[in-house]
C-alpha cells in the first residue's frame, strides 16, 4: 500500500537530478530492489505507471531489478543466497547470520534525453 | 560520423545521458529519521515504536504500561491511526500527554509525521515517548521514525507463523510481544515456541515476553525490559549542547 509514498518520493528525488540538467528529458529510472526493503516492485511499477501521466515522468520507463537476500555466515564464513523467512546458513544450518545483501532499494540510474 | 575527423565511429552522444546514482530512495525519510533521533537524544527521551497488526492490543499495552510506571516516568504517546481521536483519548484519560496523528488513507508513520507531532510535545518534561504506529504488519517497517526500539505485537489469535510471513517486519523487532495470552487455553493451534521459532529463523535474538493485560502475566518483565533500555539511554546521553534545532 505504500508504494504510492515511495512513488512520489523517487518522482521528487529524480526532479531534483533532473533540475540540474536544464532540458533534459526523463526517459528512464533504474532501481535495485531487495526482498527486504518492504517495497514490493510490482505495486511499484503499478504505482509508477499511473501516477506519471501528464507529468514530467510522463515518456519514463521505469525499471526494477530484484537483488536475492544475501547472508553471511559467523559460523563457517560463508555467504548465501537465502529464503525471505529462514536466515538459517545453507551450509552449516548456523543462524549466526548477518545480511549482506537484500535490504536496499537504490536508486541507480537515471536516464536523461539531453537536446 | 564524427564531425572531427570523418572517421565512422559516433561521437559520445549526449542523447540518453545516464547518471548513475546509488542513493536511497528512503533517503529523504531517512534524514528526517535520524534528525528526530539526535532531538530525542538530546532531551534524554527513550522513544519506542510500537507496531503490531490491527487489534492485537497496542493501546491496552500503552494503558497498563502508563499504569505501572506512572509516577516514576514522565510519559507521552503519539497516536497513529487512519481516522479518529479515541486512542489519544484514551491515553489523555490516564493524565499523559497524547498526540494525535490521522494519516486520512495512509498506511504507515514516517518520520516527517513523527517530527511534527513531537513539537507538539514538550520533550524536557518526557523521559519516554510512546509512538503507537497504524496497525499494519507491512508497510510501517519500511519508514525509520527516529525511535530507539521497535517493539512488536503478535496476538495469540493471529497465528504463531506470522514472523515467518511478514518476516520484513519481525527482523527489526527489539522485542517481541506475545499478547493476549490468557486466550491460549482456547486456541490449541498458536504455540508461543513456535513463534519463537520462526522469528530466530529471521536471526533475531530479540526477547520474546509473553503477555497478558487481562490478568497481568508478563507484564513485570515487560517493564523490567523497558526500565533497562531508559537506564541504558541516560548513560550515554551527549553532554553536548543540541546544535541549533533546524524545523524541517
Amino acid at each position: 500500500m505504500h508504494e504510492f509514498s515511495v512513488c512520489q518520493a523517487l518522482m521528487e528525488q529524480v526532479t531534483v537530478i533532473a533540475d540540474q540538467h536544464p532540458g533534459g528529458r526523463i526517459v528512464g529510472i533504474h532501481l535495485y530492489n531487495g526482498p527486504l526493503s518492504g517495497v514490493d516492485s510490482t505495486l511499484l511499477q503499478h504505482a509508477f505507471e499511473f501516477s506519471k501521466k501528464e507529468t514530467l515522468f510522463a515518456d519514463c520507463l521505469l525499471s526494477i531489478e530484484n537483488h536475492p537476500l544475501r547472508v553471511h555466515c559467523r559460523n563457517c564464513l560463508n555467504d548465501r543466497e537465502i529464503a525471505v523467512n529462514d536466515w538459517t546458513c545453507p551450509v552449516c544450518a548456523s543462524l549466526d547470520t548477518e545480511v549482506i545483501g537484500g535490504e536496499e532499494l537504490i536508486l541507480a540510474q537515471v536516464q536523461l534525453d539531453v537536446p | 560520423m564524427c564531425d572531427a575527423c570523418g572517421c565512422t565511429s559516433s561521437p559520445p552522444s549526449q542523447k540518453d545521458k545516464p547518471l548513475k546514482l546509488m542513493s536511497a530512495v528512503f533517503a529523504a525519510n531517512n534524514d528526517a529519521a535520524k534528525h528526530n533521533r539526535n532531538h530525542l537524544q538530546h532531551h534524554g527521551v527513550l522513544a519506542i515504536n510500537l507496531m503490531s497488526a490491527p487489534g492485537a492490543g497496542k493501546t491496552s499495552l500503552l494503558e497498563a504500561t502508563i499504569d505501572a510506571l506512572s509516577g516514576r516516568y514522565r510519559l507521552a504517546v503519539i497516536e497513529g491511526d487512519l481516522e479518529t481521536e479515541n486512542d489519544a483519548q484514551r491515553i489523555r484519560a490516564k493524565g499523559i500527554p497524547a498526540f494525535q496523528i490521522n494519516t486520512g488513507s495512509a498506511c504507515h508513520l514516517d518520520a516527517v509525521m513523527v517530527h511534527d507531532a513531537m513539537h507538539h510535545l514538550d520533550l524536557d518534561t518526557v523521559d519516554i515517548l510512546f509512538i503507537e504506529n497504524i496497525g499494519n504488519l507491512v508497510c510501517p517497517a519500511a519508514y525509520d521514525l527516529g525511535q530507539h526500539f521497535n517493539v512488536l505485537l503478535l496476538s495469540v489469535t493471529e497465528g504463531d507463523d506470522k514472523p515467518a510471513k511478514y518476516p520484513v517486519m519481525f527482523r527489526i523487532a527489539d522485542v517481541m510481544l506475545v499478547s493476549k495470552t490468557d486466550l491460549l487455553p482456547y486456541l490449541d493451534e498458536f504455540k508461543v515456541e513456535r513463534a519463537e521459532t520462526h522469528l530466530r529463523k529471521l536471526a533475531n535474538r530479540a526477547p520474546v515476553i509473553p503477555i497478558s493485560i487481562r490478568n497481568g502475566a508478563g507484564l513485570s518483565q515487560w517493564i523490567e525490559w523497558l526500565e533497562q533500555q531508559f537506564h541504558s539511554l541516560q548513560q550515554n546521553v551527549p553532554a553536548l549542547p543540541e546544535k541549533d534545532h533546524q524545523h524541517l
